[in-house]
């Protein structure tokens, strides 16, 4: 896999870079409308454009191209989100909710591979189950910086992997529900009720509130 | 973190026999025979997928357990998924009714979460092969297994609308936040249901993700606070 490093506007959603990036999307594709047990690895590989052999010169199993995609969405919708987050600067409250901003728009742009993560995945392979399961704690990082400051304004809360679970968790499944009724489009419905979720229990909902209309009235300026 | 690495289903202790039709002539009415088969069949399922799984529950499991053929099994549901979702929906709504009996009533919203989330995690720690399909085989079934998952929470929703109760409708972001709320609950009892710990160690960290959601994390700290203040 690439090793560089994701610095990209979530507009553009996934980048495929290479072969192996054009297989994980040639799967996401293809499961959007079937199940994944009727998809062939010839019909992969036409559908990602590369030669005949390619995929498992870069992949051993199905399994593993599966897991692979996830993560790599994962990896590319998280940099987005730490794009947006660094540009907007400042407060957490505010970056914070520009960085879920970004990452919405990123699932939106990209809705089979959302699809893939959140409901076919599940659906593959113990290890996608795993990877599924635990894809939620990247977020613990996202949090601490809010975390941090509400802890020195209001004292000791939940421990924060807890809270990243519960935020991280209530953001997935509100993705899955979206990806289930095939509104992966429709995603950036979801920013107002996800922001509220990520900076309330930390800040209040005043605060959640007031940063949600300041970020709405700099994107319509 | 402590290693949450997810337990394998746990296999039944010995099961029962499911009680089977008599042999041969007998007074049942093709509607009783139709209902048992079916319900024989339901059961089967759950038991298999908690043995196995759902993707290690076979047919050839499921229609043993149940004594009947694949044919019958396919004169009573489509596939495997509708059969699975068919035993998940009574389930998951008797789940949902037990948290939802304690909320109704005047009492003060935080008084009737707490309430609510005590009795949903009862349930589940009570029976948790029924959480375990509920919460966990779901999400590995198919779209219309998650479908019905989705429509039994969003039944939980209103527990996290403060207003629900006194008949005021809710803005679009309350509902929207409430449901992303009940997604965030659901998703970690999930997590807790596959690492085989007690659901009800998580009560006070949701209460408290619930009610900051509406306070603020000072509001709900002293509300929880005053609930374990001495004297």
């Amino acid at each position: 896999m690439s090793e560089e490093p994701f610095s990209q506007d979530a507009g553009d959603g996934f980048v495929v870079r290479d072969d192996r990036d054009r297989l994980m999307v040639a799967v996401a594709d293809l499961t959007y409308d079937r199940d994944h047990t009727e998809i062939t690895i010839p019909q992969i590989e036409a559908h990602a454009n590369v030669a005949p052999g390619r995929f498992a010169e870069t992949f051993d199993s199905f399994d593993e191209c599966v897991v692979s995609a996830y993560d790599a969405a994962v990896q590319q919708s998280f940099a987005a989100a730490a794009a947006a987050f660094a540009r907007a600067g400042g407060e957490w409250a505010p970056a914070g909710v520009a960085a879920l901003e970004a990452l919405l728009t990123f699932m939106a742009r990209t809705p089979t591979l959302a699809h893939l993560a959140c409901v076919v995945s599940p659906q593959v392979s113990d290890a996608a189950r795993a990877y599924n399961d635990q894809a939620p704690m990247f977020f613990a990082d996202f949090l601490r910086p809010g975390y941090d400051e509400a802890e020195r304004a209001h004292g000791p809360l939940p421990p924060l992997e807890l809270m990243a679970q519960i935020v991280a968790a209530g953001i997935h499944d509100l993705v899955r529900r979206f990806c289930v009724d095939r509104r992966e489009t429709a995603l950036m419905e979801a920013h107002g009720a996800i922001s509220m979720l990520v900076v309330s229990p930390l800040l209040g909902p005043e605060t959640a509130l007031r940063t949600l209309r300041e970020h709405e009235l700099a994107r319509k300026a | 973190m402590p290693d949450r690495t997810p337990t394998p289903p746990q296999p039944p202790t010995t099961p029962e026999p499911l009680p089977h039709l008599p042999r041969g002539r007998h007074a049942l009415t093709r509607e009783q025979v139709v209902e048992s088969q079916r319900s024989r069949i339901l059961r089967a399922i759950a038991e298999s997928v908690s043995t196995h799984g759902y993707h290690g529950a076979s047919l050839s499991d499921i229609t043993a357990r149940a004594g009947i053929s694949r044919k019958t099994f396919y004169e009573h549901f489509a596939d495997k998924q509708a059969c699975f979702v068919a035993t998940v929906v009574p389930r998951f709504a008797a789940i949902v009714d037990t948290a939802l009996e304690p909320y109704a009533g005047d009492a003060p919203w935080p008084l009737r979460l707490h309430g609510s989330l005590t009795a949903l995690l009862d349930a589940i720690a009570e029976d948790p092969a029924s959480a375990r399909l509920c919460f966990v085989e779901t999400l590995t079934a198919g779209p219309d297994a998650i479908r019905a998952r989705n429509d039994a929470l969003t039944r939980l929703e209103p527990l996290y609308i403060p207003s629900a109760a006194t008949g005021v409708e809710p803005s679009h972001l309350m509902r929207m936040t409430a449901q992303v709320l009940v997604g965030g609950l659901a998703d970690t009892i999930h997590r807790t249901v596959l690492t085989n710990d007690d659901p009800r160690a998580l009560l006070a960290d949701l209460e408290f993700v619930a009610l900051s959601s509406q306070l603020g994390p000072q509001g709900a700290s002293e509300l929880l606070g005053s609930r374990t203040a001495p004297g």
